[in-house]
């Protein structure tokens, strides 16, 4: 349970990442605008942001004897930790209604340490006793591999005249 | 304008934050940056215009930040690495993805001196060839369920792997399919040790077990360089005319004519033959053999009819005959201990308590009427647990009179002398590894530490006679041998090279037996890098301390010593581990070679000037094949290992302990699996590898267990490694049976 609530908010992660680059490349095929990309990363964030929860609970309880000191001493333990806590502000601060009553003026330097809490989460995996590294760098690959995608102009550019 | 301006201030503040901070981590960089972004918006809240920039003055401004924390960051970068786990991340991704990526085979050592095994891991073949390279010999795995596959490997039967000294492209064949795996092929050079002379002093006999080869020397040179059988470990004279051979693989002892070479006659006795000793009054010889179950055995001497054995109960090390043919001293390792047996009938019985000695006997002689021994131990503690001074190493002799069955002295052996650099070195006498005791109370004690033989006396006051070897290629001397003309003949392992001294302690003759540095640097760069690790390995530090002095011969000197921390740890053994990254208990060395840093840094370094030691090192280690398993040879129950298998997989060992290797590469908090450990200095440890478990005793973090079952039955009341608490006393022992099998 503990390992598959892990990998989940790894996957959810890597999909809100990659949800962007996917949508641009979608639109760009169709010339329209990305239907409710924001809405796929938003859900899929707050997924990953739940999951880790779960991981981090159950971990914490089980394997690490509810110690938080050494869930901070470990190198591997920290980084999930870390990764855990930009998640969780994250998903307090994806709430429009919450961002507005803080007064939040500056939402998307925030957010995107989305990237952060993704390359943390990849330390995580990779220190991790119990992951498979392979699992973790193809997934690494394939995020990559989407997020390559940013290179594609925005989707509401015109097409070109004949 | 404002959506750059916020994220550059952000950053620019972040980065001035995290700089004035003394620890460098990504913690504190994220709290930095949420510190700037708190205060950030802060601003743009009450005085928004403050944050803004044009696109110019924003990049002046980073760049003028960024330079700065650039240059802090390449100060505590390779800190921050080792801090966040980093450091050599993608050394041991590389090593954990190898065992991943099914089929995999572990160790990846190839060994061209030894009987091996390898394991497979091939999830749902059915039939399973391992091709040793392009044309190398083709292997039939054997299945032995879960998944898993065994291959036996016997160099001289199925010949070498291709290359047989490399990097070698495996496949393994899975149901007809071929997948490429890379190994790495070893052949070691010939290795000269254990120089015995003959009973008249005009000839030597030395072995070499990784080239199975036995050499007899006499003053003029070289007499005979002859193929031996499979693994020899000791040669004797039996007389001036006759040497007898023992061997660890092959299961005969085999006696050849010293003269010309000729092979005279062979007994089976059963593989693990160690070492021998020859009564020549009595005309008999003592065999200490290891294997499942050890014994010492008494055999005449011209053709090996047994005479008496017993079974020892631990395996035997060093054997000499006392002071008649009906007495036997052995040493042990485990324990650190001297044995005295006598003959009684065609028994042999251990008529006094076991001499302790604290640390094992590095090497011994006797007294040519084997009244007196003379043993090298790198400390000495008759009662109580040994020193507990950090690293504490304190070469010595200690001398037993075997009658009275007691040390009568010892001799400390490391000293300074007028050559030291530095204060505080100790530059002669690290490290004795060969002696020999001659007529008239002279000792020659060679010193595989500091390169140099002694001459010395009983008498405890004369100072030895000391000569150097430092000119000569006969690094890291192993053997002694005191020859009829008055001179000496060393052997270095090393180097390959047997030397012949004048009483004056002139190099008469360089009996080279492998090739000298030059030419390795141009036919194999690969064996001059070991060669200079393995050099490195036996050398000491200006602390007196070198990695054999814990570490025997790769091995485990079986001691529990205090390194740094508040208890002592057994020391492990140095062998079997490639591909095993990372290193030490706690596994935080990523590289082998990183640990040099230990012999420069907390010993101070070497007295010698050499370049390439760490990679040398590296390259030595991991070249050093796990010890060959008793039942490898003896004989295995099958049907009780797969019961064992399939334990093991119930209680689910390979979770962590994962096939093929049996490890997965990966470090747990140490709490986490064993709640009740106490005063550990680290607080994580490593997944061992469990190939070759058989002769690693004591096992667990700190080798708190001294046999398999206690690792489960006594120091896991916590349940925490493996689900081991509700097998039965009979599916344990079928687990401890497989466990010793690997």
């Amino acid at each position: 349970m503990t390992r598959a609530s892990g990998w989940g908010a790894l996957v959810a992660l890597a999909a809100s990442l990659s949800a962007s680059p996917l949508g641009r490349a979608l639109a760009y095929r169709t010339h329209r605008a990305g239907p409710h990309v924001a809405a796929f990363r938003r859900a899929l964030g707050l997924t990953a942001a739940a999951l880790a929860t779960v991981h981090g609970a159950l971990a914490l309880g089980t394997y690490l004897d509810a110690e938080v000191e050494l869930a901070w001493e470990l190198a591997w333990t920290r980084a999930g930790l870390l990764a855990w806590l930009i998640l969780a502000a994250l998903a307090v601060t994806s709430s429009t209604r919450l961002v507005r009553l803080a007064r939040v003026r500056a939402w998307k330097p925030l957010h995107r340490l989305a990237y952060v809490a993704g390359l943390l989460a990849l330390q995580h995996v990779l220190l991790a006793p119990l992951a498979s590294r392979g699992a973790a760098l193809a997934l690494l690959g394939a995020t990559l591999a989407l997020g390559a995608l940013r290179a594609l102009p925005r989707p509401d550019a015109a097409p070109p005249e004949p | 304008m404002e959506r750059s301006a916020t994220q550059t201030w952000i950053v620019v503040l972040a980065l001035v934050l995290w700089a004035a901070y003394p620890e460098p981590s990504i913690g504190a960089a994220l709290a930095a940056y949420a510190l700037a972004w708190l205060g950030v918006n802060v601003l743009a809240v009450l005085r928004p215009r403050v944050l803004e920039l044009t696109r110019g003055r924003a990049a002046v401004l980073v760049l003028l930040v960024a330079l700065p924390a650039l240059s802090q960051a390449t100060r505590v970068g390779s800190r921050l690495l080792g801090r966040e786990g980093l450091e050599g991340l993608e050394h041991l991704s590389a090593a954990r993805i190898r065992l991943e990526r099914t089929p995999s085979i572990a160790p990846p050592l190839v060994a061209a001196d030894r009987p091996q095994t390898f394991y497979v891991h091939a999830p749902g073949a059915r039939e399973v060839f391992v091709r040793l390279g392009p044309r190398g010999p083709r292997l039939e795995a054997r299945a032995l369920g879960e998944g898993l596959f065994r291959v036996l490997y016997d160099p001289r039967a199925d010949g070498l792997a291709d290359p047989p000294d490399g990097d070698v492209q495996v496949a393994i064949e899975l149901d007809g399919h071929a997948h490429e795996r890379r190994m790495s092929a070893v052949r070691p050079l010939p290795h000269p040790r254990g120089l015995a002379a003959a009973p008249d002093g005009r000839a030597a006999v030395a072995l070499s077990e990784e080239t199975d080869e036995v050499f007899v020397l006499d003053e003029a040179g070289l007499r005979h360089r002859l193929a031996t059988e499979d693994g020899p470990t000791d040669a004797r004279f039996v007389d001036s005319e006759t040497v007898v051979v023992s061997h660890r693989y092959a299961d005969a002892l085999t006696w050849l004519d010293a003269r010309d070479g000729r092979v005279l006659r062979r007994r089976t006795v059963g593989p693990f033959g160690l070492r021998l000793a020859v009564h020549h009054g009595a005309s008999l010889l003592a065999l200490g053999q290891g294997g499942a179950r050890p014994r010492l055995l008494l055999l005449e001497a011209r053709d090996g009819r047994p005479r008496a054995e017993v079974e020892t109960g631990f395996e035997p090390d060093h054997v000499t005959f006392g002071p008649d043919a009906e007495t036997v001293v052995v040493s042990s390792v485990r324990p650190p201990a001297l044995h005295r047996f006598r003959r009684t009938g065609d028994g042999l019985e251990e008529d006094r308590p076991p001499l302790w000695l604290g640390r094992p006997a590095v090497t011994l002689a006797a007294s040519p009427d084997g009244a007196v021994l003379v043993v090298a131990v790198t400390d000495y503690q008759a009662d109580g647990p040994p020193h507990l001074g950090n690293h504490f190493v304190q070469d010595q002799l200690v001398i037993v009179d075997v009658e009275r069955w007691a040390v009568t002295g010892t001799r400390l052996t490391a000293r300074r002398s007028s050559r030291q650099t530095n204060p505080g070195n100790l530059d002669r006498g690290g490290s004795p590894m060969g002696i020999q005791l001659g007529a008239g109370g002279t000792w020659l004690v060679a010193f595989a530490g500091t390169d140099e033989v002694w001459r010395w006396s009983d008498a405890p006051d004369v100072p030895p006679v000391v000569y150097p070897l430092d000119a000569h290629p006969l690094a890291a001397p192993h053997g002694v041998a005191a020859l009829a003309d008055g001179g000496f003949a060393v052997s270095s392992p090393a180097d390959g090279a047997i030397g012949l001294f004048s009483t004056e302690g002139a190099l008469r003759q360089l009996v080279r037996l492998a090739p000298d540095d030059a030419a390795l640097r141009r036919t194999n760069p690969r064996a001059r890098e070991r060669r200079i690790g393995e050099r490195s390995f036996y050398e000491s530090t200006r602390a007196g301390i070198s990695c054999q002095s814990c570490h025997l011969h790769g091995g485990s000197d079986g001691a529990r010593h205090n390194i740094g921390g508040a208890t002592r740890v057994a020391t492990l053994d140095a062998r079997g581990l490639m591909g095993t990254p990372p290193y030490l208990r706690d596994g935080g060395y990523v590289r082998l070679g990183s640990l040099h840093e230990l012999a420069t840094s907390l010993y101070r370094g070497y007295l010698r000037p050499q370049r390439g030691r760490r990679a040398g090192l590296e390259r030595f280690l991991e070249a050093q094949p796990r010890p060959v398993s008793p039942r490898r040879l003896e004989g295995r129950d099958e049907a009780r290992e797969r019961r064992g298998l399939s334990v093991f997989v119930r209680a689910r060992c390979p979770l962590c302990h994962a096939f093929p290797a049996f490890t997965n590469l990966g470090q747990h908090p140490v709490r986490s699996l064993f709640p009740d450990a106490q005063d550990l200095a680290d607080p994580e440890v490593d997944t061992p590898s469990l190939l070759g478990l058989h002769g690693s005793a004591p096992y667990l973090l700190d080798g708190r267990a001294e046999t398999l079952e206690e690792v489960f039955r006594v120091h896991d009341p916590a349940h925490r490694h493996g689900d081991t608490a509700a097998l039965s006393d009979a599916e344990l022992g079928d687990l401890v049976h497989f466990l010793e099998d690997l």
